[in-house]
């Protein structure tokens, strides 16, 4: 009977292990996979047949039914550029200018992934819905009271947020080499 | 039969392969599943070899992670046991794309604006299927005999929402005739 228990701790213990390692690589594919630009991240072998075992997994869970990198760049920013995490009692510019892409994206979303609820029913800006700048630029304030200009609604509260630049259609210099696209810069405003 | 004593050499090889024969089952499967909970979720609406034709993605979105708020999804879970599968939609001039991912989530397939105007037509079918194309189709083969068909319109601004919708709402997915 000590044998029989002891087999059958020996096999939980291996579950427990092998379940609990597979999960947090899996959870954490984006720090050994991502390529990092600035506060932004990607994994690069997002929604092809490439991918590895991990990123794959990875990318079920945080965002399933991605497309590839030559139809679209996903990069996701969960820090501010000094390396604080993106919080709703902050206030935020996001600023940036046009990519080499066909149309862009800056949404923003909650910690379970989905959209945030917020009274104007507002929830990203792209290349069409942006107010620009005279030299064409654009400033994005992500803060959880309105703001003049283009105010991206992040959640009521203290709670985190994250934020993800779409980039479809991406030009080839984009995608040989992903390092070099020039994304948003996010600077910490007010904090409460 | 009587289970061998666990010494400590046999407690640390059992447990270790059992750990690394878990991990990999998991890291293996675990896209499946996932794909597997989406499919189901998108079927329920239409079926298999049915299109679901939703609004914009807002704040009540919450069956696929990550929706975009500035695109119209048109979405049929396919299974290609019943045959090969017709999808097409007439396409507007701005940004839309059909992509096709396999149960595994690889996205092996895609179209969009760049390649084809005014009409899509892609006949979908399995890896070693023949078939006659209807004139003007593409054909596509899936490496899975389930999967997930998706077309995204592009809507820039709100002013836009009801003529792209135009498109996205003729979308179809159907058993090839």
């Amino acid at each position: 009977m000590k044998r029989l228990a002891g087999w059958i701790a020996v096999i939980f213990l291996g579950i427990a292990l092998g379940a609990g390692s597979a999960l947090f690589l899996i959870l954490n594919v984006g720090s050994v996979r991502a390529v990092k630009v600035g506060a932004w991240q990607t994994l690069p072998l997002t929604g092809t047949s490439n991918a590895d075992a991990y990123t794959r997994a990875g990318i079920a869970l945080s965002g399933l039914l991605a497309l590839g990198p030559s139809e679209a760049i996903y990069f996701t920013a969960e820090q501010d550029d000094d390396g604080k995490p993106l919080s709703s009692s902050c206030d935020y510019a996001i600023t940036g200018a046009d990519f080499d892409s066909t149309w862009w994206s800056v949404t923003a979303y909650g910690p379970d992934r989905f959209l945030i609820s917020n009274p104007v029913g507002r929830f990203s800006f792209n290349g069409g819905s942006v107010n620009r700048e005279v030299d064409n630029s654009w400033v994005i304030r992500a803060a959880p009271m309105e703001k003049p200009g283009n105010w991206l609604p992040t959640p009521a509260g203290n709670g985190r947020f994250f934020l993800a630049l779409r980039l479809y259609q991406p030009g080839p210099g984009i995608i040989d080499d992903l390092s070099r696209v020039t994304v948003p810069k996010i600077l910490r405003e007010t904090c409460r | 039969m009587r289970l061998p004593a666990i010494t400590f050499p046999r407690f640390l090889l059992a447990t270790l392969i059992i750990a690394v024969v878990t991990h990999f089952l998991i890291v293996q499967t675990f896209p499946r599943l996932i794909m597997s909970r989406a499919m189901a979720g998108i079927g329920k609406l239409a079926g298999a070899n049915g299109m679901v034709a939703g609004k914009r993605p807002d704040e009540n979105a919450r069956s696929i992670v990550m929706p975009s708020p500035d695109l119209l999804y048109a979405a049929c879970v396919y299974d290609l046991y019943k045959g090969p599968l017709r999808l097409s939609a007439p396409v507007p001039d701005t940004y839309w794309s059909l992509s096709l991912f396999a149960s595994n989530t690889d996205n092996y397939f895609v179209v969009n604006n760049r390649k084809v105007k005014d009409r899509i037509e892609v006949v979908l079918t399995g890896l070693t299927d023949n078939i006659t194309l209807p004139d003007g189709a593409i054909q596509a083969r899936s490496p899975s005999h389930h999967g997930i068909a998706l077309f995204r319109f592009l809507v820039r601004n709100n002013a836009d929402d009801e003529s792209v919708r135009a498109f996205q709402t003729k979308a179809e997915c159907a058993l090839l005739d």
